[in-house]
């Protein structure tokens, strides 16, 4: 069969994800922001003459790269690696995304436009005549949606018929003002506005100075709430079943004869910590990724980038900052790797270095047990006080990430800064489907696969190693004193390095003398803290070490694999451990003095 | 005609694009739309006035108040 390969381009955040995972099938990440598509994709489909294969590039205004994601576009351009391009367009702005089809048109010759979103335009007034557009530039267009399942059908024979006409090229003019005089043009006599637009009003909330940072506020709280609430019960429901299947796989190795040494390991060390991470940490994690994903979809974040923009740029940062900031609330590795879509090398380092500040996803397990059990308040359900100091938490990573932002660029950088401009899109209804698909089946089966992976290792490990750990305990217990906890909490972060999930239930395995971890209920919890001298300050401190430790051994491969640096590598680790046992210290200083 | 910088404006006014200084953001200020001639309208201030969004080829974009100072334009 004969090969195709098709290279899809177009201006950030005009959907060429959503048709690229149309088109093939597949997840790539889609969401209402600028900027996601950080690398090339690639995708296949097939029609009954041609075994097409589809390259998804990162959005770029224009042919003049000034960003790394600009670049992979153009060079690819470049490359001659592909027989079609595909430009999408948007028909809500084609005023704007034309200009970039009208370059390619001019200097390719296997050109196809695509304009995609044309059921938005139709609620927005705006008609965009096709057939108008197509006799104008002299290349095949077709409009479209690229959420409806007609369309890609549509658009597949579209590809078919026309992929491998040769257009003649297009005649733009040199200097970018006559471009744009040509574009306008060609707009006037294609586009058909039939009523003025309206801005949303949200906007006018969001971005007030003293209502905005309320609202948000009340945001991460409901998120918080929501988050936990709902994880309770399908949490005790998973460990309940985990720990009859534990039970059941002791039974069947019994029964074949397997040596006790062997089922401990098999049982108490992989199984065991398996089901520990995977019942705590997946019904919130499901909860979280859904909700933050309909803030995604819908166009919150670029939002909150821009209203803490003029805060970092006080601390020499970069406003996109906030949202690499926002993506590691789910994993730091998703917010690591997202750093890319800042230009400038240091607010780039800067930002990988800072993302561990942010509490991800395996870490609220942590402060909401910690949080239930120390700071409960008579009167409120443990559920309010949860949601309301791990909304806290993150309220302080963001303070902190600003104060080390400022530092970091100040005496490591000398305060040099990046350009900002942050396109703001329209605030998109999000629709339910790619919710689904891309919330549920691609972030979180790969972050929690990885999970799997690397807790059932630790298992094995900690099963092997716990006998001896007590001496470190001993050993490690008056650098613990000096800043609020003891050895026992220095070592289960320490072991809790390949997954943050995994540090609580370590502290508790020691605690209670056992080789093996387990999953205790709130109650017992208490207890066992208690009895092992917890109390607010030491309940304070824990905390603060989880918001600010070195990264999970993850997060630290990404940071490696995405900057090749050492350095970055080695800040990563040492900036958000030292701050945090710097805090730590503090911390307990005052307690002494008080 | 009354010649202002991008900067000075204040939300729900409207203006054309005169040029753009010599600067690093001059080429992608252009990409999106910043030539003469071109209506652009501000639409959100930010907490701390910077950075401020414009409405440009249908598009909001939000750029640093220092960079605006660099935009010049006229009603």
């Amino acid at each position: 069969m004969n090969k195709k390969r098709i290279a899809l381009v177009g201006n950030p955040n005009v959907g060429k994800s959503t048709v690229f995972n149309a088109l093939t099938g597949m997840r790539q990440h889609t969401g209402n922001w600028p900027g996601k598509t950080v690398a090339k994709a690639i995708g296949y489909f097939n029609s009954p003459t041609f075994e097409f294969e589809i390259v998804d590039l990162p959005g770029t205004y224009s042919l003049h790269s000034t960003s790394q994601e600009e670049e992979i576009t153009s060079d690819y351009l470049l490359s001659d690696e592909y027989d079609t391009i595909i430009v999408v367009m948007d028909a809500t702005s084609l005023s704007r995304t034309l200009l970039l089809g009208l370059q390619i048109a001019q200097k390719y010759n296997h050109v196809l436009f695509v304009v995609n979103l044309m059921d938005e335009a139709k609620k927005l007034g705006i008609e965009v005549n096709i057939h108008e557009l197509e006799k104008e530039c002299g290349i095949p267009v077709l409009g479209i949606t690229a959420t409806s399942k007609k369309d890609i059908i549509h658009l597949k024979q579209f590809i078919e018929m026309y992929g491998d006409k040769e257009n003649r090229l297009f005649n733009l003019k040199e200097s970018i003002e006559s471009q744009y005089t040509q574009v306008k043009t060609i707009c006037s006599l294609c586009v058909k506005e039939t009523r003025p637009r309206i801005r949303e009003k949200l906007d006018g909330w969001l971005v007030h100075p003293y209502i905005g940072p309320i609202l948000m506020f009340l945001m991460i709280l409901g998120i918080c709430y929501l988050t936990i609430r709902g994880a309770n019960f399908p949490s005790m429901v998973l460990g309940d079943l985990f720990a009859i299947f534990g039970e059941s796989l002791r039974g069947w190795l019994l029964l074949g004869g397997v040596s006790s040494w062997w089922i401990g390991l098999i049982v108490d060390g992989i199984f065991l910590v398996l089901s520990f991470v995977v019942s705590v940490m997946f019904p919130p994690m499901v909860i979280f990724f859904l909700l933050f994903t309909i803030l995604e979809e819908y166009g919150v974040l670029p939002r909150i980038a821009f209203c803490l923009d003029g805060y970092f740029e006080k601390c020499h940062g970069h406003g996109k900052q906030a949202l690499c900031m926002c993506m590691g609330l789910g994993c730091n590795c998703v917010g690591v790797s997202g750093c890319r879509i800042m230009e400038n090398d240091t607010d780039k380092t800067i930002g990988i270095v800072t993302n561990s500040f942010m509490p991800c996803n395996g870490r609220f397990p942590m402060i909401i047990t910690v949080g239930s059990i120390f700071f409960a308040i008579q009167g409120f359900s443990s559920t309010v006080i949860s949601a309301f100091v791990l909304s806290l938490c993150i309220c302080l990573s963001v303070a902190s990430v600003f104060l080390v932002t400022y530092l970091l660029s100040v005496f490591l950088y000398n305060g040099k800064r990046g350009s900002f401009i942050l396109e703001l899109p329209p605030y998109r209804v999000p629709h339910f489907r790619t919710i689904l698909s891309h919330s549920l089946f691609h972030k979180i089966i790969s972050i929690l696969g990885r999970a799997v992976v690397v807790s059932s290792l630790a298992g094995a490990v900690l099963y092997i190693i716990t006998p001896y750990l007590k001496e470190y305990i001993q050993f490690l217990d008056p650098f613990g004193w000096m800043i609020g906890v003891d050895g026992a909490v220095v070592i289960s972060f320490i072991l809790g390095a390949p997954a943050n999930e995994i540090v609580m239930p370590i502290l508790l395995m020691l605690y209670k003398g056992t080789s093996t971890i387990a999953s205790f209920d709130i109650q017992t919890t208490r207890e066992i803290l208690i009895s092992n001298g917890w109390g607010i300050q030491r309940a304070i401190s824990f905390i603060i070490l989880v918001l600010f430790h070195f990264p999970c051994i993850t997060t630290l491969l990404t940071i490696y694999k995405e900057t090749n640096s050492k350095k970055t590598l080695v800040l990563s680790i040492l900036v958000p451990t030292f701050y945090g046992i710097g805090l730590c210290m503090i911390i307990n200083c005052l307690t002494l003095f008080i | 005609m009354n010649s202002k910088l991008l900067s000075e404006m204040r939300v729900g006014d409207r203006a054309y694009i005169d040029y753009i200084e010599p600067m690093y953001l001059k080429r992608r200020l252009q990409d999106l739309g910043m030539v003469h001639g071109n209506l652009i309208v501000c639409v959100l201030c930010s907490p701390l006035k910077t950075p401020i969004a414009y409405q440009i080829q249908d598009t909001v974009i939000a750029i640093r108040s220092e960079d605006a100072a660099k935009v010049h334009i006229y009603e």
